[in-house]
């Protein structure tokens, strides 16, 4: 179990980020406080479970561009739900969550029963919530936070934010239900391989509802937690997580093409990020340069999977499989199954 | 000409175990079953054969409930049966091994084999569980690894032994199994042969799809023919038929069938492509060779002896670390194939016809034309598919490839007629060198004669040409010298005296010498 965590695809990166945050304490004061590594951890918090929202999804082999649009969507509906409909507040999370589940669902359906691309059914629906969330509210985000949304977002013990409690929880049950579950197993194996699985008497049907449903909650599960972060629920929100929901899952190690997922990854990925983005605001660099930073990170993280594959496995890197020999597709169009 | 009668046959004459009766399958307007049958006893090998295109996959497919019946009956054990879906025919003990891996190549073995139906206690899957009950299962096959391998670390004959583990442990009684040969080693078919035989001793139906007929008759109790979606042999003992008329039957015409004799290349000119000392980044070591103006040099080795691997550093695909590479007597250095090909007139036809040599929903005459843009660019550099289509129709009328228009894409044709339309672009291209890698894998008699007589008349234009192919026969019929790879290594050269027996057995004991390493053995 030791040996395993320590070959992780992302243990490189956490040493690298480790040893540059030890010698980044030392050498400015305001990094290595409990304040600002409550910052980092609460930025992480977030962006972590925006990771595994999409995670969920490449691990079926497909993506979703409605991250953001669903998390808008719910924002604005724990916003409405409780200054505007007096819900309480337990019982307006719980209609937002749903909110959010029934929105992946919808993006499950369409994906699995008409076989359009997850791409374009989550462009599309994506930018629909969005509008739907502007619509609403004519883009004047709701101030009256519940105090139990913002003790949720804000609060503290030293430097661990109350939030990452949430995100370690969803960490464990999204990798755990993907270890363990029959379920689970089911989106990863739809994912690394459809035919297989499909002739296995799998389901790609179910696999592709079922993870674009938990993506769905994951969606909301971030979003609200970044009403509690920001103490206000305003429909912008979501309209900068697609970058943050594949940067995520890619560096901490998920397949873009699925089969492979790392929820662990996830954690630390967004750990990475968060800490990258404040060394560099606390080292008074430019703040446009996060966004660069980010990319490089993308692309180095890729670079590295790259090259581990080629240095470990030189037979497969370079395509030296064999047979692929013919199936008869004489004239007969080849059916699908 | 080698028509083994299989000893021990255990035909048991009772009904059918399992019975495809008067299948009928029309893919949008195009008939592929035009009323076949396929009846199987508990305890055969039935051989189940065709030309590409002839029904074959489609019976399959019925029969594992991939596809639905326009109209027929399927009867298991006299009881009429439906499979609507793959696990419905699974669960009533059909099973399916596939020509192409159907794996998750990211998952273990063990779950590979109980893929769908995993080991759960307390809905929780049982990895324990899952490990030890694979074992057993594992076993049965010869297969002695740990069953945590990822399966993607699978030889291509261990994958296939795989699935045959698989369906047993979904207890099959009825085993279809589609070219399980086609590129495994000989030693793992000898292998796989004898678990066929135990299988079949212990009373399941198997159904042997191959187009390698020596396999057929080696193996096989009783035999199908399909042609055009019809039977025209149907469960006929194999003691009674002999080879040609199976082609016959096949074909619907008499097919020359090629003789053990080795071809005589009447003009042999200077070196075209010479390699000395050559190493790559693959681990080739020391290689030396040579092909001649108007020679086919065959290439033999087992599986993972490194022959793909070489070609692929010739054309430019991987490093060529050491040595000299000459072509023409030109000391080259070929960075990617585009510069093999333009500076060169390199050319290497892959084995994988669907991931690397045609793009299958192009139309016939796009595919042919890649390899020479610049001679069909109009004005400007236009594309034009009239200038195209000029340039094309010569070489895919030399190799007869039957198709309705050259607009029609690749992905339309048989399997035999895409492994043309790859060789013909490379004919367009005028490629002085040409490297065939298993040019006839997975392709019917028809076609397979169609390409030999390709090869012949290159090597007769004086072009040189390097053959690699796992199919010993065909190297004897075909190459002038026959060289043996092993290790990534040549073992040896030899002269083709055109002796099958005597080429075969110096081959062996060639690789057999070499394998103190067993480089490209099972297990």
């Amino acid at each position: 179990m030791m040996g395993k965590l320590l070959r992780a695809q992302w243990m490189p990166l956490l040493g690298a980020i480790a040893v540059a945050g030890v010698v980044l304490s030392f050498t400015n004061k305001e990094f290595g406080t409990a304040f600002n590594v409550y910052t980092i951890l609460q930025t992480a918090a977030v962006d972590a479970v925006i990771g595994l929202s999409q995670m969920v999804v490449l691990s079926v082999g497909d993506l979703s561009l409605a991250v953001g649009g669903i998390g808008g969507l719910v924002t604005i509906a724990v916003g409405n739900l409780f200054s505007v409909q007096h819900w309480p507040i337990g019982a307006a999370i719980v209609g937002a969550l749903l909110i959010g589940l029934v929105c992946g669902l919808l993006n499950g359906i369409i994906i699995a029963y008409t076989g359009i691309s997850g791409f374009i059914v989550t462009l599309a629906t994506g930018t629909a919530f969005t509008g739907i969330s502007y619509g609403v509210t004519s883009t004047i985000p709701y101030s009256n936070v519940s105090s139990v949304l913002v003790t949720l977002g804000q609060g503290r013990v030293s430097f661990f934010p109350y939030a990452l409690i949430v995100t370690i929880a969803a960490t464990v049950l999204i990798g755990g239900a993907l270890r363990f579950l029959p379920i689970g197993r089911e989106v990863l194996a739809v994912g690394g391989n459809r035919e297989a699985a499909v002739l296995s008497g799998l389901s790609r049907q179910r696999a592709t509802l079922i993870a674009h449903t938990v993506s769905g909650l994951l969606a909301a599960v971030a979003a609200v937690m970044y009403v509690g972060v920001l103490q206000s629920a305003t429909p912008a929100t979501g309209s900068d997580w697609l970058i943050v929901s594949f940067a995520v899952p890619i560096i901490g190690g998920t397949a873009l093409v699925g089969g492979e997922a790392s929820a662990s990854g996830c954690f630390v990925a967004a750990i990475v990020l968060a800490a990258i983005n404040d060394a560099l605001i606390v080292l008074n660099i430019n703040t446009d340069a996060v966004e660069l930073a980010e990319g490089l990170l993308i692309f180095a993280a890729v670079l590295a999977g790259r090259l581990g594959q080629v240095v470990l496995r030189p037979g497969q890197a370079s395509g030296t499989r064999r047979g692929g020999g013919a199936t008869e597709t004489s004239g007969a169009p080849a059916a699908t199954t | 000409m080698i028509a083994q009668v299989p000893s021990g046959t255990s035909v048991v004459a009772e009904q059918g175990s399992f019975a495809m009766h008067d299948m009928w399958k029309n893919f949008g307007g195009i008939a592929a079953l035009s009323g076949a049958e396929l009846t199987l006893q508990a305890g055969e090998i039935h051989a189940l054969i065709g030309e590409n295109g002839a029904g074959k996959s489609t019976m399959i497919n019925i029969a594992t409930g991939v596809q639905q019946p326009d109209r027929g009956t399927l009867t298991l054990k006299g009881e009429q049966v439906e499979f609507l879906r793959p696990k419905a025919a699974v669960e009533r003990g059909v099973s399916v091994v596939h020509q192409e891996r159907n794996l998750v190549t990211k998952f273990s073995v063990a779950e590979n084999l109980f893929l769908g139906r995993l080991p759960v206690t307390g809905g929780l899957v049982n990895y324990r569980r899952m490990v030890a009950e694979a074992r057993p299962w594992l076993k049965q096959v010869g297969l002695d690894i740990d069953p945590l391998t990822e399966a993607g670390r699978l030889s291509p004959g261990q994958a296939q032994l795989m699935e045959i583990a698989k369906a047993l442990a979904q207890d099959c009684q009825v085993l279809l199994l589609d070219e399980p040969t086609s590129s495994i080693t000989e030693g793992e078919f000898a292998h796989l042969f004898d678990i066929l035989r135990n299988l079949r001793a212990r009373g399941t139906s198997i159904v042997f799809v191959s187009h390698k007929l020596e396999e057929v008759y080696a193996l096989c109790d009783r035999v199908t023919v399909l042609r055009d979606g019809r039977n025209v042999v149907t469960g006929q003992p194999l003691a009674e038929v002999s080879q040609g008329e199976i082609i016959h039957a096949m074909v619907g015409r008499n097919i020359e069938v090629l003789t053990g004799s080795a071809r005589q290349s009447s003009h042999v000119g200077g070196v075209r492509l010479g390699l000395a000392n050559v190493s790559t980044e693959f681990g080739h070591v020391g290689l030396n060779l040579s092909v001649h103006a108007g020679e086919i040099v065959g290439l033999y080795g087992l599986v993972g002896a490194g022959r793909t691997e070489l070609a692929r550093s010739l054309v430019g695909l991987a490093k060529i670390t050491g040595g000299e590479v000459r072509i023409d007597s030109r000391l080259v250095k070929i960075r990617n194939p585009f510069d093999a090909l333009r500076k060169h007139g390199l050319g290497y036809v892959s084995e994988d016809r669907k991931g690397e040599g045609l793009i299958l929903q192009h139309s016939i005459s796009r595919n042919v034309s890649i390899t020479v843009w610049q001679r069909v660019e109009g004005l400007i550099g236009w594309l034009t598919e009239p200038r195209a289509r000029r340039v094309v129709r010569e070489p895919l009328a030399r190799l007869n490839v039957k198709m309705d228009r050259l607009s029609q894409p690749v992905a339309s044709l048989s399997g035999g007629n895409q492994q043309k339309v790859s060789a013909a672009k490379w004919i367009a291209a005028e490629a002085e060198v040409l490297i065939f890698d298993e040019p006839t894998v997975g392709i019917d008699v028809a076609a397979k004669d169609a390409m030999h007589r390709l090869l012949r008349e290159l090597a007769e234009q004086g072009k040189a040409v390097l053959l690699i192919s796992s199919d010993l026969r065909e190297v004897i019929q075909l190459a002038d010298r026959i060289l043996i790879m092993g290790g990534f290594r040549l073992l040896g050269e030899l002269e083709n005296s055109g002796d099958y027996d005597a080429v075969s057995r110096e081959v062996m004991r060639t690789i057999t010498a070499a394998a103190s390493g067993a480089q490209g053995s099972l297990v």
